[in-house]
C-alpha cells in the first residue's frame, strides 16, 4: 500500500537539506537527479526544485503530482499519494501486505491471516 | 455473529476503526471481539480502497484479490429507517460466497465498482491527515484549518465531514451533523452504495 510522507520543517520554509529530505521521503539527491531506488527525476533544469542546495517540498509535490497539505506555522506537512498512483493501486484490486496497530496496543500483519477469505469491516465511533 | 458462523467455513473478519486509538479502544473493549480489531487513525485503508462512509465492507479472497470493493453494510437494522438498508441481504450474500464460492458479481463487474481517486479526494485526505497529526501534536487551532480545507475539498465524504467532528470538539450526533446529513440528502445521497442494492 502506498502511503503518504509526514514532513517536518521546523523553520516553516519546507526547503530541506537533501539528507533531511531523503530521510523524510526516501528520495535522494544524486548527480542524475532526485532518486528513489531506480526511479530518478532529473533536476538540472529545475531551478525551483533545488534552491540554494536545498530541496523545495512544494516544487517536488507539483513535479510528482502528489497532493501536499502544509502548515507553515506548525512546520508540518503531509505529502500524499498522487491520484494517478492511487487510482492504479485501486484498479489492481489486490491487497498487498500491510501492518496496522490493534485496539489493544499490538500490531497486526495482514498476511498473518493466511489463505482465507477476509471481510474487512470499516467502522467508527462517530 | 458472522465470524462465529462463517469462520469455520474459511472467513476471517477484520475490523478496522477509522478513529483515534483511544476512541476505538473504548468500543472494542466493550465488544471484546474474537477477530482482529485494527485502528486506522490515519485512514490508510480508507484511502487505499476509497472508503467514504461507515460501516463499509470490502471482500478479499484467499489470494488477496478484491472480490467486492467497498459497500455500506450495517451489522444490524438499528438505523434502517434512515439508511434504508436491509442488513440481512449482505449476510446472505456473504454466506453464498463463503459457503458456496458464489461472489455477488463477476470480476469485471467488481472492477467497474472501484472508486476513482481524484486529485481533490487525495488532497482532502492529506489535509484530514495533517489535521489529525496537528491535533495529536497539541495544535487544535491549526488542526481546525486543515479539517475545514478537507471538508471543502470533499464535502460529501462522511469520514471527513462527520469523522472530524469529535476531533474538533463537535458532536457527531449534534446540529453540525444534521446540517451535513441534510446537504448530503439534498445532493441525492452521493456514494451511498449499499450491499443490499449493489449486486445483480
Amino acid at each position: 500500500m502506498r502511503t503518504s510522507d509526514t514532513i517536518t520543517s521546523p523553520d516553516g520554509t519546507f526547503r530541506l537539506d537533501p539528507a533531511d529530505f531523503a530521510a523524510q521521503t526516501g528520495w535522494e539527491l544524486k548527480p542524475q537527479g532526485l532518486c528513489r531506488g531506480d526511479a530518478c527525476i532529473p533536476v538540472r533544469d529545475r531551478g525551483d526544485l533545488v534552491v540554494g542546495g536545498r530541496v523545495d517540498v512544494r516544487a517536488f509535490a507539483v513535479l510528482t503530482g502528489r497532493p501536499l497539505a502544509l502548515d507553515e506555522e506548525a512546520g508540518l506537512a503531509v505529502l500524499g499519494v498522487a491520484s494517478a498512483e492511487r487510482a492504479a493501486e485501486r484498479a489492481a484490486m489486490v491487497v498487498e501486505d500491510f501492518e496496522l496497530p490493534t485496539a489493544d496496543g499490538g500490531r497486526f500483519r495482514w498476511s498473518s491471516i493466511g489463505h482465507r477469505k477476509k471481510l474487512l469491516f470499516a467502522w467508527a465511533s462517530w | 455473529m458472522i465470524q462465529d458462523e462463517l469462520g469455520p467455513h474459511g472467513l476471517t473478519v477484520v475490523a478496522v476503526a477509522l478513529d483515534e486509538a483511544d476512541a476505538a479502544r473504548e468500543w472494542v473493549d466493550a465488544a471484546a471481539p474474537n477477530y482482529p480489531a485494527l485502528v486506522d487513525a490515519d485512514h490508510e485503508l480508507a484511502e487505499l480502497f476509497g472508503i467514504v462512509n461507515v460501516p463499509s465492507v470490502v471482500w478479499v479472497d484467499e489470494d488477496d484479490r478484491v472480490v467486492r470493493p467497498p459497500v455500506i453494510a450495517p451489522v444490524d437494522d438499528l438505523w434502517r429507517e434512515f439508511t434504508g438498508i436491509d442488513s440481512s441481504v449482505h449476510h446472505d450474500q456473504l454466506r453464498a460466497w463463503v459457503r458456496r464460492g458464489e461472489p455477488p458479481y463477476r470480476h469485471d463487474e467488481a472492477r467497474a465498482r472501484v472508486r476513482e481517486a481524484s486529485p481533490d479526494e487525495q488532497l482532502a485526505r492529506a489535509h484530514r491527515r495533517l489535521g489529525a497529526l496537528l491535533r495529536r501534536a497539541g495544535r487544535p487551532d491549526r488542526a481546525l484549518v486543515h479539517f475545514e480545507r478537507a471538508a471543502a475539498l470533499a464535502p460529501m465524504d462522511w469520514t471527513i465531514r462527520r469523522g472530524t467532528l469529535p476531533l474538533r470538539g463537535g458532536d457527531p450526533f449534534g446540529p453540525e451533523f444534521f446540517e451535513f446529513a441534510a446537504e448530503w440528502e439534498a445532493a441525492g445521497r452521493p456514494d451511498h452504495r449499499s450491499a443490499d442494492r449493489d449486486a445483480g
